[in-house]
């Protein structure tokens, strides 16, 4: 007990020293941790799934539509379709639902952007198969042409 | 003796529950989730290819273009005044090097939608709040900038306005990319990022 009384004043402030460290590294907004890791799969497109793929008979998906809730959303064969309004994407009814199937869930939007957004969110809070439907194999591919004009330069050169 | 030990043992304690921690504490989201996805599906964070084609023209110090594609796409072709950070770098390693300039609008480009938004929401979701994106990349670009034509009979003056700066900027745009290699290169160099410099000393 002496020991104790001795040692209270550095055990104290150690103790608060603790609580400030756990804290800052277990806070993580209901984020999980390491997001290079957990953004990985879009590095090399691993998260993109095509119509082509979605349509092969046996695989079951969850699809998400992004769109509008008033437009009327594309009906795969063998697929669950849920409507989802992007600023709801995170309220607890579809939340669990997407976080309770078994299987991929696949984001689809007529805006590819809207898609990617939410599956880096979707994947930061820790769901693995979180895929996004898109209309293009080939994604990140720069389809013009650029024509030179080599009888102009810029002033400044 | 006694003491030694219990300091012993507290120390052990420590050192175990310090050697648990998560290493990566530091790379992971800071925002909370409902704030971020109100941050990315706002309007603001996205800018359409005439306001940077604006920024462009004007020479907007307080807009930096980042290019997210390969060093070679780059290479062959960008948008004037852009700093190339490849996306697998952006991801792996620490964004501070690349946006601690808090006066400064990042805005992200690829070739499409895809890297540019992922960047969006993953800087952001890190606490970089000023963090853009070009709304539909390159492809957008060469639609709205490089292709543009007016096949009206009247102009507005607002019209023109657009057009002009259209105009401008696909002259520039077309003119730095047609440069020799080795000219391209030199033009690069200086927009890479770099460490900084300390302050203070002698000239």
């Amino acid at each position: 007990m002496s020991t104790l009384k001795k040692y209270l004043f550095p055990l104290i402030i150690f103790l608060i020293l603790m609580i400030a460290v756990l804290h800052r590294s277990f806070n993580n907004s209901g984020f999980r941790y390491d997001a290079p890791r957990l953004a990985g799969k879009s590095i090399q497109g691993a998260n993109i799934i095509t119509e082509e793929q979605l349509l092969v008979p046996g695989n079951k998906y969850l699809i998400v539509n992004l769109d509008s809730l008033n437009t009327p959303g594309e009906e795969f064969y063998n697929c669950i379709t849920l409507k989802v309004n992007p600023d709801s994407v995170l309220h607890k009814k579809y939340f669990k639902q997407i976080q309770r199937y078994r299987g991929s869930v696949i984001l689809s939007s007529s805006e590819n952007s809207k898609a990617a957004r939410i599956w880096m969110l979707l994947s930061q809070k820790g769901l693995k198969q979180i895929l996004i439907l898109s209309r293009d194999k080939d994604i990140e591919v720069l389809k013009k042409e650029f024509r030179p004009d080599t009888t102009s330069v810029p002033e400044f050169i | 003796m006694e003491t030694r030990r219990k300091i012993t043992a507290i120390l052990l304690l420590v050192g175990s529950l310090l050697a648990l921690l998560p290493l990566t504490a530091n790379r992971s989201f800071i925002v909370k989730p409902k704030k971020l996805l109100s941050d990315i599906l706002a309007s603001e964070v996205s800018y359409t290819a005439d306001q940077v084609a604006r920024f462009i023209v004007n020479e907007d110090s307080t807009v930096r273009l980042i290019d997210l594609r390969s060093p070679e796409e780059f290479k062959k072709l960008n948008i004037p005044g852009s700093v190339n950070v490849p996306y697998i770098d952006f991801i792996n390693s620490d964004l501070y090097i690349y946006l601690n300039n808090k006066n400064v609008r990042n805005i992200f480009y690829s070739n499409d939608d895809f890297y540019s938004n992922y960047a969006l929401v993953y800087s952001r979701g890190l606490g970089y709040r000023n963090s853009y994106v070009m709304e539909g990349g390159l492809s957008e670009w060469f639609d709205v900038i490089i292709e543009s034509k007016f096949t009206g009979e009247r102009i507005s003056a607002r019209e023109n306005a657009i057009y002009e700066t259209r105009s401008k900027a696909a002259k520039l745009f077309t003119q730095i990319n047609s440069l020799p290699d080795s000219l391209k290169a030199g033009l690069m160099s200086s927009n890479k990022f770099s460490a900084r410099k300390l302050d203070g000393g002698c000239e």
